[in-house]
């Protein structure tokens, strides 16, 4: 048994500039046995053909290259909707506080949620925060 | 390995932060191109072809990279036919493109192909890829522990392969123009703020490699592979406190011996710079 995969991807400009977005579709197909080049070579064009004209659709949902949905695939990143990132300011306050504490925000965010202290949400860093005996004004 | 990261590099980008990108240009490149880009926030007056083909190649490989990871056999006609695609929508969603010639955007097509070609040849079969495009955000940290920035350093790391030889490695993907001295690597700034990254990151300080292809007739594949130590890390941390003193200052100089010059974007704004008081120029411009 032959298998045929294919698969096409584009990048487009993203919404801010220096920034991409990317497409892939792949599809993996078993061909039956005893197909000549000729109807082979067809079965290839046909499967690329779909997965192109797939890619370009998702991409031409908005009409001018910047996608409404996509099949994204510059983040491996699990969708995290209403979550924003801790602000800076946040950030120095919960910083300040653990070291008067004697302790490194590093390695408490990472401890408590797995991710360094830059990359804590408003919530997770607010959390945090509290933990340590502070008041919520940073925002 | 732990999730690199849980955000995408535009989401880190929306707050103030350093960049390996940000580094270089004031301390390689140009203290003046740097406030012009990131300070002034003067437009780009045009779009240099490098970038766009540095992106199209690196768009390839990093589409290479991910059907090895899938486990997808690649052909080498899709390959070439992905670069032009590439080719052609980078070439179209950058603004005022400026090209040697009408015939270089077909010559730098024909040229990218044999490029993708090769690093697809090229590229040792053995290597497994761990990670692709891996955004990272991480604190400036001293050798006290302490935060010696209020900015992170941000970036995404082109690809985290595995092999034999070397364990865990960092990867970046370059289209140059002509081969790499054999010292670049080893003094490049990018190996080290990536590595400083995925050292915080994962607890683990790997190699680095530059994976060049040179932008030739017939291009060739170079593997430039690197390390870091922790005193490596401690003289970027200096580094990037003295770069943040300097820019609070307003210290930009231009810099007339730059390498960079024929293709940096500011070069009306650099010509006219002396005949303006910088203080007045930044403070309209950077409001």
């Amino acid at each position: 048994m032959l298998k045929l995969n294919t698969s096409f991807s584009r990048k487009v400009q993203g919404e801010s500039q220096f920034t991409s977005r990317g497409y892939l579709a792949s599809v993996e197909l078993e061909l039956p046995d005893g197909l000549t080049q000729e109807q082979i070579k067809s079965r290839i064009r046909d499967a690329f053909g779909l997965v192109k004209t797939s890619v370009e659709d998702e991409i031409s949902k908005d009409g001018n290259g910047n996608p409404k949905a996509s099949m994204e695939f510059a983040s491996s990143a699990p969708e995290r909707k209403e979550r924003v990132l801790a602000s800076t300011k946040q950030v120095k306050y919960l910083s300040d506080l653990a070291r008067e504490k004697g302790m490194k925000a590093e390695s408490l965010a990472m401890q408590r949620f797995g991710v360094g202290v830059f990359e804590l949400s408003k919530k997770e860093c607010s959390d945090l925060i509290d933990e340590l005996g502070g008041k919520r004004k940073a925002a | 390995m732990k999730p690199m990261s849980p955000w995408r590099l535009e989401e880190y980008g929306q707050r103030p932060h350093w960049s390996f990108s940000q580094l270089n240009t004031f301390i390689s490149i140009c203290s003046l191109r740097y406030a012009f880009q990131h300070v002034f926030k003067a437009e780009h007056e045009f779009t240099s072809v490098n970038l766009v083909f540095g992106k199209a190649f690196h768009a390839v490989a990093e589409w290479i990279a991910r059907q090895r990871k899938a486990g997808i056999a690649v052909t080498v006609a899709e390959t070439e036919e992905l670069f032009s695609e590439y080719w052609k929508v980078e070439s179209k969603a950058a603004e005022n493109v400026r090209y040697e010639s009408e015939s270089q955007k077909d010559v730098l097509d024909a040229t990218g192909r044999k490029m993708a070609i090769c690093l697809l040849e090229s590229w040792p079969v053995d290597e497994e890829v761990i990670e692709v495009s891996m955004p990272f955000c991480v604190p400036v940290i001293a050798e006290d522990g302490t935060l010696a920035s209020e900015k992170p350093i941000i970036g995404e790391i082109d690809c985290v392969v595995k092999n034999p030889r070397d364990g865990v490695v960092i990867l970046d993907w370059k289209s140059a123009a002509r081969r790499w001295p054999a010292d670049k690597a080893v003094k490049d700034l990018q190996a080290t703020c990536f590595t400083f990254a995925y050292t915080i990151k994962q607890n683990l300080n790997p190699k680095f490699r530059f994976d060049v292809v040179t932008k030739a007739k017939t291009p060739s594949y170079e593997q430039h592979c690197t390390e870091r130590t922790a005193d490596d890390f401690s003289r970027l941390v200096q580094m990037i406190c003295v770069m943040e003193k300097a820019v609070k200052a307003e210290v930009f100089m231009p810099n007339m011996t730059s390498f960079y010059c024929d293709d940096c974007s500011f070069q009306g704004s650099c010509r006219e710079w002396h005949r303006c008081k910088s203080k007045v120029y930044s403070f309209g411009k950077a409001a």
